[in-house]
C-alpha cells in the first residue's frame, strides 16, 4: 500500500540567480518501508525531506501522504496533520530545554489533548523500548547525545504516526551511539511497522534501510535495495557513493 | 502533562530569561501600589489640605498623574518586552509547530505564559508593596512634615485598584502579543539559529544625517530659549530631530565609526582589539534599538526628575527669610493695631521672646527703593547683625536684595543719584559707602539705606490707588516652633478683601514648601526608580538574548587560546559599552535640556543635575558590576 507518493516535485529558490534545488523527483514509499535518501552535499536531500515534512512548499508537483495532499490543508488542519500523521527526528535533536525528557516525549500527545493515563502508558512503553526509562525525569542538558536522540525518536513515535522523517539523525553522534540509534530505528520499523524516511550522509546509517535512493544535483540518480545481507548492502552503498563523486572515507559533515 | 502544565513549565523553568522582565513588571506594580496607598490614605488629604491649596492639589494631581504615567509607560514597556521574548524563541516555536502546534494553541500558549508572569508579578508587587507600606509611610510622613503622622492602614482599596489596573494591562498585553508576528514560514523559524549573519552595514549619509539632526535639534532648542522664539512647533521639531538623530546615531553612526576603526590596521590587529571591534559592530547593530530606547527613556527621566526638583528648590532658597511673621499694612488699614496686638499677644502667651522692627520704603525715579537707617539698624540688631553708621545725609549704603544676594553681587556704584521730587526741591546725590549682604529687607531688588533726615525730605511716590505699605517684621528665635501659633493667627487674621493688609508666617511657608518639596521628591524618585528598572531590564534582556551565541563564540575563541584575563577584559569592554553608552547619551541630552531650563527660568539646575547624574551613574555602576560578575562566572563555568 502506498503511503507516500510524490510526482514531479520541483523546487526553485528565487533570488537574483534562481536556484533549482530539485528537478522532477518521483518518490513512492510503501507502508512499513524504511527508505534512505543519500547524495552529496547540496544535492537536495534536505530540500526533499522538507517538502515531504510539509515544512517547505514545492514549487510544482504533487505530493500525497496517506492519500491526502498536505499543502491543500488550512493552517489549522495542517497542524493537526503534522501532530497526528508525522514524526520528526533531527540531527540537532531539537528538544525543548525547558522540559524534562518525559515531557519532551509526550509533547505531541499534549498538543493533541490525549488522556493522561494513555500518555503515561505510551511513555512507559516507548521508554522501555528505547532504554531511556531511567532518564525520564532528567532535563535535556543532563543527558548525552545518544540519549537525546533516543528521546527525540521516542517523541517522534509516541503518537504512532503514519510516517517518521529523520534528517541526519546520526550526524551529531559518535559511531557507537550512531549504531545504537540506527539499530533502534530498524527495530522499531520492524516491530511497530512504522514507515520511515531517512536522509543521511552516513553509509553505515543508510545500510539499515530497506532501500536507498540517491540524488545528485537535485535529480534522481539511482536506487539500490538491501536484500538479506546488510554488510553487502553497505558495500553497495559505498560503491554508489564513490561513483557519485563522494569519497568512501568521507566523514559525515555538519550541514548548514 | 497537559497543555496548561506545559505552558507553566515553560515559564517556571526559564526563570532566568524572564527574571528581568518579571522584576520590572513587579516593580511597576509596586510603585503603582505605593502611589495608590498614599493617594487613598485616609488622613493624608486632610493634612495636606490644612497647609494650603497647592500642597493638596499637588498631592492628588501629582500622585495621580505620575500614577497614570507609570501605568501607560508600563504598558508600552511590557508590550515591547513580551514581543521581544517571542522573537528570541523563534526556534522553539518552530519545533513546536513542527510537532503540530496549531496557531490557536500557539496563541493560547503565549497568552497563558504572559498571564502567569502578569499574575505573579501583581502578587509579588503588591506583596512587596504591603511589606514596605509602613516604611514608606514613615518616610513620607517625614518628607511631608505631617504632624499627625500617617498611621499604618490596610490599604484594601489600593490593593484592588492596583490589582484591577494591572490585571487589565496584562490581559491586553497577552492578547496583543499572541497576535504579533505569527505568520512565519516554518523553515525560517527552525533555521533562525543557523543562518550566518550578514556584516552590518552603515551609510555615510545617514551617519552624517545623525550628527546634523542632533546639532539642528540642539540649535533649535537654544534658539527657542535665547531667541525667545516660543513656538510649540519649533520645540516639537527640535525634540523630533533629537530623537531621530539619536536613533540614527546608534543604528548608523556607531556602526560606521566602528568600521572606520577597523580600517586602521595598526589598531585593529592589536591583541583583543580584533575581537572587540569585530564583535562590537554586530552587537551595536543588534542592540541599536535597545540603546536608542534606553537613552531616550533615561533622558526623559532625567529631565522629569530635574524639573521636579528644580520646581521645589527656589522656594526653599527664599526661605533665608529670617522673619517669623511679616505683617504688611497700608495706611488706611483700620485693623493694624488690633492685628499687631494679636500677634504679640499670642507670642507672649506661647512663651516666645520676640523683637519687632518695621520698614517703610520710598522710591527714586529710577525705581530704587530707599529706606531709613534707623529702620535698618533696628532690624539688623534684632537679627544679630552689626548696625551701620552714616556720617551724614550725603552718605548711604546699599542693602542687597534677594536677586543680588542670590547672585553674590559684591560690587556697587559709588555714587547714587536720588532724583525724587524732594520736598526741598532739587536732586540729591549720595556717596555709597558699602554694600551689605545680610538679609534685612525682603525686597527683590537692592535698597538704598540713607540717613533719617534725608529720608524724611523725600517725597512719596504717587501712583493712582496705591499707597506704600509699612512692613512689620517679627524676629523670633525658635520660629520653627511657631507653627501652631501661625495657624491660629492665620485663622484669626483673615486675609483682607481690599488688600489693606497681609499676614505672612515663616513657619507656614516653610512647612508648605517642605511638603511641596517632599511631594515632588517622592514623585520624582519613584518615577526615576521605575524608569531605571525598565532601562536596566532592557539591557539585561538584550544580554540574555545573546547569551547562547556568546557562549559558543567564547568557547571557540578560548580553544584558540584566549586566557581568562583576556576574556574578562573583552567582556568588560563590551558590557561597559552596553551599560554606559546610552547613559552618556541621556546625560548629554538632558544636559542640554537643563542648560536651557536654567537660561529660561533662572532655576539653579547645576546642583540637581549633578546629583541626578551621580546617583544614576552609581546605581548603574553597581548594576554593571553585578551583571558583569554573574555573566563572567557563567562564561567561566561554561568554558572550563
Amino acid at each position: 500500500m502506498e503511503l507516500l507518493k510524490a510526482r514531479n516535485l520541483n523546487k526553485v529558490y528565487p533570488g537574483k540567480v534562481a536556484y533549482k534545488a530539485l528537478t522532477n523527483i518521483d518518490l513512492t514509499i510503501n507502508k512499513g518501508e524504511f527508505v534512505g535518501i543519500m547524495g552529496p552535499s547540496g544535492s537536495g536531500k534536505t530540500t526533499l525531506l522538507n517538502m515531504v515534512s510539509t515544512i517547505d512548499r514545492p514549487t510544482s508537483g504533487e505530493l500525497r501522504i496517506g492519500g491526502e495532499d498536505p499543502y491543500e490543508l488550512s493552517r489549522e488542519k495542517l497542524a493537526h496533520f503534522r501532530r497526528r500523521e508525522l514524526g520528526f527526528v533531527f540531527q540537532s535533536f531539537n528538544l525543548l530545554d525547558t522540559l524534562t525528557v518525559r515531557e519532551n516525549i509526550v509533547l505531541p500527545l499534549t498538543l493533541d489533548g490525549t488522556d493522561l493515563n494513555e500518555m503515561k502508558r505510551r511513555t512507559a512503553y516507548m521508554a522501555e523500548k528505547l532504554g531511556i526509562a531511567e532518564i525520564l525525569d532528567k532535563r535535556t542538558y543532563e543527558i548525552s547525545g545518544g540519549q537525546a536522540q533516543r528521546t527525540a525518536i521516542a517523541r517522534a513515535l509516541i503518537h504512532q504516526p503514519k510516517l517518521v522523517l529523520a534528517d541526519e539523525p546520526t550526524g551529531n553522534l559518535d559511531s557507537k551511539a550512531a549504531r545504537d540509534v540506527m539499530e533502534l530505528m530498524g527495530k522499531l520499523n520492524k516491530e511497530e511497522n512504522t514507515t520511515m524516511m531517512l536522509v543521511t550522509h552516513d553509509a553505515m546509517a543508510a545500510s539499515y534501510c530497506d532501500r536507498v535512493l540517491f540524488i545528485k544535483d537535485g535529480q534522481f540518480y539511482t536506487e539500490i535495495h538491501c536484500g538479506d545481507n546488510r554488510p553487502a548492502f553497505y558495500q553497495k552503498i559505498i560503491n554508489v557513493l564513490a561513483l557519485l563523486g563522494g569519497n568512501e572515507n568521507e566523514f559525515s559533515t555538519v550541514r548548514v | 502533562m497537559n497543555f496548561r502544565q506545559f505552558a507553566f513549565n515553560n515559564v517556571l523553568r526559564k526563570k532566568r530569561t524572564y527574571a528581568a522582565h518579571f522584576m520590572s513588571s513587579a516593580f511597576a506594580v509596586m510603585i503603582f501600589f505605593i502611589y495608590a496607598v498614599l493617594l487613598y490614605h485616609p488622613s493624608l488629604q486632610g493634612q495636606l489640605a490644612a497647609s494650603g491649596d497647592t500642597a493638596s492639589l499637588l498631592g492628588t494631581m501629582g500622585l495621580k498623574i505620575s500614577q497614570y504615567f507609570i501605568f501607560i509607560f508600563s504598558f508600552f514597556f511590557l508590550l515591547y518586552s513580551a514581543g521581544a521574548f517571542l522573537k528570541v524563541r523563534k526556534r522553539e516555536f518552530g519545533i513546536l509547530m513542527m510537532l503540530g502546534m496549531s496557531d490557536k494553541q500557539r496563541n493560547r500558549l503565549v497568552f497563558i505564559e504572559n498571564m502567569i508572569i502578569g499574575l505573579v508579578s501583581i502578587l509579588v508587587g503588591i506583596g512587596a508593596g504591603i511589606l514596605f507600606t509602613k516604611l514608606f509611610l514613615l518616610v513620607s510622613e517625614r518628607l511631608l512634615m505631617l504632624e499627625e503622622g500617617l498611621p499604618f492602614y490596610v490599604p484594601i482599596q489600593a490593593v484592588w485598584t492596583t490589582a484591577g489596573a494591572f490585571l487589565l494591562l496584562f490581559l491586553v498585553i497577552s492578547l496583543l502579543t499572541s497576535r504579533v508576528g505569527k505568520r512565519h514560514q516554518l523553515l525560517e523559524l527552525i533555521k533562525s539559529d543557523e543562518k550566518p549573519r550578514e556584516e552590518p552595514k552603515a551609510s555615510v549619509w545617514l551617519s552624517l544625517l545623525a550628527l546634523v539632526l542632533l546639532l539642528a535639534g540642539y540649535g533649535m532648542v537654544f534658539y527657542f530659549v535665547l531667541g525667545r522664539a516660543f513656538s510649540l512647533i519649533l520645540l516639537s521639531t527640535a525634540i523630533g530631530c533629537v530623537v531621530l538623530g539619536t536613533y540614527l546615531l546608534f543604528t548608523q553612526l556607531s556602526v560606521y565609526a566602528i568600521r572606520a576603526l577597523k580600517k586602521k590596521e595598526r589598531l585593529f590587529f592589536r591583541k583583543i582589539n580584533l575581537l572587540t571591534l569585530s564583535d562590537l559592530a554586530y552587537r551595536m547593530r543588534d542592540n541599536a534599538n535597545m540603546f536608542f530606547m534606553v537613552a531616550t527613556v533615561t533622558a526623559v527621566a532625567f529631565c522629569g526628575i530635574g524639573s521636579c526638583l528644580a520646581m521645589g528648590d527656589p522656594n526653599l532658597s527664599e526661605k533665608e527669610n529670617p522673619y517669623a511673621f511679616t505683617y504688611t499694612s497700608h495706611s488706611s488699614n483700620e485693623d493694624e493695631r488690633n492685628h499687631l496686638g494679636q500677634i504679640e499677644g499670642r507670642l507672649t502667651e506661647g512663651g516666645f521672646s520676640y523683637e519687632r522692627g518695621s520698614a517703610y520704603f520710598k522710591y527714586t525715579d529710577d525705581g530704587l527703593a530707599v529706606a531709613k537707617l534707623s529702620d535698618y539698624n533696628r532690624l539688623a540688631e534684632a537679627l544679630g547683625h552689626e548696625a551701620e553708621t552714616l556720617s551724614g545725609p550725603g552718605e548711604a549704603i546699599i542693602a542687597s536684595g534677594v536677586a543680588s544676594r542670590a547672585n553674590k553681587v559684591t560690587s556697587f556704584d559709588p555714587v547714587a543719584a536720588i532724583v525724587p521730587e524732594t520736598a526741598n526741591g532739587g536732586a540729591a546725590e549720595v556717596a555709597v559707602k558699602k554694600r551689605t549682604s545680610s538679609f534685612i529687607f525682603s525686597q527683590y531688588s537692592d535698597t538704598l539705606v540713607v540717613a533719617d533726615e534725608l529720608f524724611d525730605t523725600l517725597a512719596e511716590r504717587e501712583i493712582e490707588g496705591w499707597e506704600e505699605p509699612t512692613y512689620y517684621y517679627y524676629v523670633v528665635d525658635d520660629w520653627e516652633k511657631t507653627l501652631r501659633i501661625a495657624r491660629e493667627l492665620n485663622e484669626s487674621i483673615p486675609s483682607s478683601e481690599d488688600g489693606q493688609y497681609f499676614f505672612d508666617a515663616l513657619a507656614l511657608d516653610w512647612h508648605k514648601d517642605k511638603q511641596l518639596n517632599g511631594m515632588l521628591l517622592i514623585i520624582s524618585v519613584l518615577v526615576g526608580v521605575v524608569f531605571f528598572t525598565f532601562a536596566a531590564s532592557f539591557i539585561y534582556f538584550r544580554l540574555y538574548a545573546d547569551l547562547e551565541r556568546d557562549e559558543k563564540q567564547y568557547q571557540m575563541i578560548s580553544k584558540l587560546g584566549l586566557s581568562g584575563k583576556e576574556l574578562n577584559k573583552l567582556v568588560t569592554r563590551q558590557l561597559t559599552l552596553m551599560f554606559f553608552l546610552p547613559l552618556a547619551m541621556a546625560m548629554i541630552h538632558s544636559g542640554v535640556a537643563f542648560i536651557n531650563i536654567k537660561l529660561l527660568v533662572q532655576f539653579p539646575m547645576l546642583g540637581n543635575a549633578i546629583g541626578i547624574y551621580v546617583s544614576f551613574f552609581l546605581i548603574q555602576l553597581i548594576y554593571f558590576f553585578m551583571i558583569r560578575w554573574r555573566y563572567l562566572r557563567h562564561m567561566q563555568l561554561k568554558l572550563s
